[in-house]
């Protein structure tokens, strides 16, 4: 979700007795609310990253777990190239210093490696997508 | 040693350059890693007479016959918390332009970037660029910028079907060239630009767009989400491809351009 999509949201709201609303896209969750007393105010509350797979449960307990963040803007890969297997699948043990995946800008690879050993819990990303600075890629359970 | 390979030796004196010389090599780009994992220090320079599995973008090879063009691949470590990454491959397709725009000096010639690092003469590409870092955390712990241009290549030694797309500096001018000569020339450019990637990087950016088929162009752009067709405006200060379409402004990182006519 871009800053237009948040901006646009904002003006949906304006003209509405709504005073909270909140939205789930492209695995990330805007929640906005209006204060009553400052009409036309709004304020971002969240804009945090959520998983994409399966939504997450009231109980599930990620505090554990190690999340791996994209350090530059670009285009996520699984794999070094299309006909290649994926560098790791969900369950896959890997080691500290083991590539994850590669992010793609102007044709510069970054291989992008854990930091920790332990097994890939989640993929966030869809091969192929574009990520934003700091955006998670991969939940690690570290071991 | 091949003959022309010969003046790296006196380069290697003189500069910051390390020279690794290989008759025939899986890809220097994997070469470089390998060295680059193993704590290599930077500006150690891959240099091979032949590739067996020279690699392009996603896996893709790269024409690599012995004897006739440069494949060669920079390891790099960059420490300047400013350092503008994104423009590194940029930088060097503009390194390669730059020298073979001197060693040409003379012939009629059309020369140009095409985005992201291309070097294409009369229309037909002679240079590529593919560099590959690795990350530890949040910074590189080292980038490997692979080189390859086609010099003194045949058009014999280009297969049929790469015939319209691919070229040489050989069979565009009728001349043979040093391969030791253009790579000490790529290589002072490249020292240039590199180190205005760690302060201010608005002369390449400046430079690329001037000296580029692809600003101003009809493009279409085939990305992973799909294709987006518009003209080609601008590159950002990222080195972001800026194609104005139907749509609206869409800034594109990865992609395979085409012109449109």
């Amino acid at each position: 979700m871009n800053l237009d999509e948040i901006k646009a949201l904002i003006d949906l709201l304006k003209d509405t007795d709504i005073s909270e609303i909140q939205i789930e896209k492209e695995g990330v969750r805007v929640k906005l609310r209006r204060e009553r007393h400052l009409s036309h105010t709004f304020e971002v509350l969240e804009r945090q990253a959520v998983p994409k797979e399966e939504p997450k449960t009231e109980q599930e307990d990620t505090g554990h777990l190690v999340t791996v963040t994209s350090p530059i803007v670009g285009t996520f890969y699984r794999a070094p190239s299309p006909d290649s297997e994926p560098f790791v699948e969900v369950g896959s043990k890997v080691r500290k210093g083991q590539v994850l995946c590669i992010i793609e800008a102007m044709k510069l690879m970054n291989e992008i490696e854990s930091e920790v050993d332990g097994v890939v819990v989640r993929i966030l990303v869809e091969n192929g997508q574009p990520v934003e600075y700091g955006e998670p890629l991969f939940l690690i359970e570290p071991q | 040693m091949p003959k022309d390979l010969q003046c790296l030796a006196q380069i290697q004196e003189k500069t910051e350059f390390t020279f690794l010389l290989y008759r025939s090599i899986d890809s220097t780009n994997s070469e470089a890693k390998r060295l680059a994992e193993r704590s290599c220090p930077e500006w150690t320079v891959v240099i091979a007479d032949a590739q067996r599995s020279g690699r392009g973008r996603h896996g893709r090879s790269w024409l690599s016959p012995e004897g006739v063009n440069i494949y060669m691949s920079i390891i790099l470590r960059p420490s300047a918390s400013t350092f503008h990454y994104n423009l590194i491959g940029l930088a060097a397709g503009l390194s390669v332009l730059e020298a073979v725009r001197e060693t040409v000096k003379g012939t009629k010639k059309e020369l140009y970037c095409k985005w992201p690092n291309d070097v294409v003469f009369n229309s037909k590409k002679i240079s590529g660029v593919l560099s590959e870092a690795g990350f530890k955390g949040s910074r590189p712990d080292y980038i490997v910028v692979g080189v390859g241009v086609n010099v003194n290549m045949t058009r014999e030694q280009i297969p049929v079907e790469l015939r319209g797309a691919a070229t040489s500096l050989a069979i565009e001018t009728g001349e043979r060239y040093n391969r030791g000569l253009l790579i000490k020339e790529i290589l002072g450019n490249f020292r240039g630009y590199y180190s205005m990637l760690e302060t201010d990087s608005t002369l390449i950016v400046k430079r690329w767009s001037e000296n580029s088929l692809t600003i101003s162009s009809r493009v279409r752009a085939y990305t992973h989400e799909g294709v987006i067709e518009g003209v080609a405006v601008a590159i950002d200060e990222r080195g972001f491809l800026v194609i104005h379409t139907d749509g609206g402004m869409r800034k594109v990182s990865s992609a395979d351009i085409i012109h449109l006519r």
